[in-house]
């Protein structure tokens, strides 16, 4: 087998796997898939971005049709039963109960009389090296003290970005129940690519909301990020959409976050993905690996 | 009847007054959704008291379209609304808009007592957690969303009956392709066909729908 049909095989294994996700995703968003093909659509969803792409309307179909069912009165005793049934269960079930010491009986034991000890320089030696075994340990202990106030401010920056990121998220599928989101695909710049999209991002009008799903581009070493341009048609000058890392498998997804000087999509002229430094720059400092022009 | 002022049995014997006078007091009904959830986190069962009167309706109303029974619809209610009692600190507002949370407890719980009562296979159930991917939704107001409700209502009756009838079955029966097709007989490729074909189409419509909203 020549080597460019060995490198075909596992892309058009890919493209199977992704047209077949696609048909059951409908079906999926419903919770309809029998398990064997669950597992397809879960497998697909990290390889194929157009199907995690596309996942995004049908789980917003499926909240709407949650708010879809015919309404129905309730019973009048229907709330005074459930009141009853709150007052009678264990209240406040699932906080922790406080933890109460008990104090140990009192217990005299009778010491034997203490031998009468000779002074000694061990003994002075013992205390000496007692001082200082003290000093060590209180210094381990505020090492260790500090390093909990430091994973502390780490978590908490890490929440921040975690609930960024799911607040983007919801904007995301917002915009996509309302048709507000327009795709656009950015084809690799390497020749030898199969010609599927390498990227694809989704993008409201005001350039503020969106997502970007690439697929099998390569896994960067941990001080490199892969970043998002939008360039302004007029001026040329780039604005950074997101700062991203890629799965394994080479594929990615990541939200529009905090895009300082949003552009509106009209006066979007090109986007393009390129290799940063770690966490992004302020500018592209390399050649796009991906582009489209809008 | 009952009881002094200010005991919860008197709570229990009189719903209207006791919600009235306290959520007047506390002037509950101006909380946003939040607020509500950590007064019930600190067990106020006023707070409770709203949170049924917000909700109870549209809780109660999947519980019965699933169930097709009054009797099994009010058991699901009253466990949705007792979660909600003991684990309301469950509930992340980053997460998800409480209505839709209550409403993917209240469907999924709702489908495991259906497959109880007919003895069909339990599935793999989502965790509380699990069920933020389900229901990440927008920042809509809750009279929005029940619009859309209805809109998606009248936008179903556009589609042919027989797709209509699989995505209500697959949805609020919880029933898989391979369950379907056994229960109606129709042989499970179309039931795949007709499911797809029908949720396409609904997407379609349901987008063009909100377009012309804008």
């Amino acid at each position: 087998m020549s080597k460019q049909n060995a490198q075909q095989q596992p892309n058009n294994m890919n493209q199977t796997l992704c047209e077949e996700a696609l048909a059951l995703l409908p079906a999926y968003a419903l919770g309809a898939t029998d398990a064997d093909e669950t597992r397809l659509v879960e497998r697909a969803l990290q390889a194929c971005p157009e199907v995690a792409a596309e996942l995004v309307e049908y789980q917003a179909l499926a909240v709407a049709l949650l708010h879809s069912a015919p309404p129905a009165q309730p019973p009048a005793a229907l709330g005074e039963r459930i009141l009853a049934a709150a007052a009678a269960s264990a209240p406040a079930a699932a906080l922790p109960k406080p933890t109460v010491m008990t104090a140990k009986p009192a217990v005299t034991v009778a010491k034997p009389p203490a031998a009468k000890r000779r002074a000694t320089p061990w003994g002075w030696l013992a205390a000496a090296a007692a001082a200082v075994a003290l000093l060590v340990t209180n210094g381990y202990w505020f090492t260790q003290v500090q390093e909990l106030r430091m994973q502390q401010a780490d978590l908490s920056a890490q929440q921040d970005q975690l609930s960024q990121r799911l607040t983007a998220r919801n904007s995301v599928i917002e915009r996509a129940a309302e048709g507000q989101l327009t795709r656009i695909e950015l084809t690799s710049v390497d020749s030898t690519s199969d010609g599927l999209p390498a990227a694809i991002v989704l993008v409201s009008p005001d350039g503020t909301v969106g997502a970007v799903y690439t697929r099998q581009l390569p896994v960067l070493p941990p001080e490199q990020s892969y970043q998002l341009w939008f360039l302004d048609g007029a001026t040329g000058t780039a604005v950074s959409a997101c700062v991203f890392q890629v799965r394994e498998n080479g594929n990615g997804q990541s939200w529009l976050i905090d895009v300082a000087q949003p552009l509106d999509l009209s006066q979007i002229g090109a986007m393009g993905i390129t290799i940063e430094p770690a966490g992004g720059s302020p500018q592209p400092t390399s050649d796009p690996i991906a582009a489209v022009e809008v | 009847m009952c009881c002094g002022e200010k005991t919860d049995l008197c709570y229990t014997h009189s719903w209207i007054a006791y919600r009235h006078k306290h959520a007047a007091m506390s002037n509950l009904t101006t909380l946003t959704d939040p607020e509500l959830m950590s007064r019930i986190v600190r067990q106020e069962q006023a707070a409770l008291a709203e949170l049924y009167t917000r909700f109870g309706g549209p809780v109660y109303s999947v519980a019965r379209h699933v169930l097709q029974d009054t009797g099994m619809a009010e058991e699901v209610t009253q466990d949705i609304f007792l979660k909600v009692w003991q684990q309301a600190i469950t509930w992340d507002e980053e997460r998800g808009k409480l209505v839709s949370w209550l409403l993917t407890m209240t469907r999924y719980t709702a489908i495991d007592r259906l497959r109880k009562e007919q003895r069909r296979p339990m599935r793999a159930s989502s965790s509380i957690d699990d069920l933020y991917d389900l229901i990440a939704d927008s920042e809509q107001t809750d009279e929005n969303l029940r619009l859309e409700g209805e809109t998606l209502r009248g936008l179903m009756t556009q589609l042919p009956q027989e797709q209509t009838d699989l995505i209500k079955l697959a949805f609020f029966g919880g029933f898989s392709h391979s369950e379907i097709a056994e229960r109606t007989g129709i042989p499970l490729g179309t039931v795949k066909t007709r499911l797809r074909l029908g949720m396409q189409k609904l997407k379609h419509l349901w987008l063009a729908a909100n377009d012309d909203h804008r």
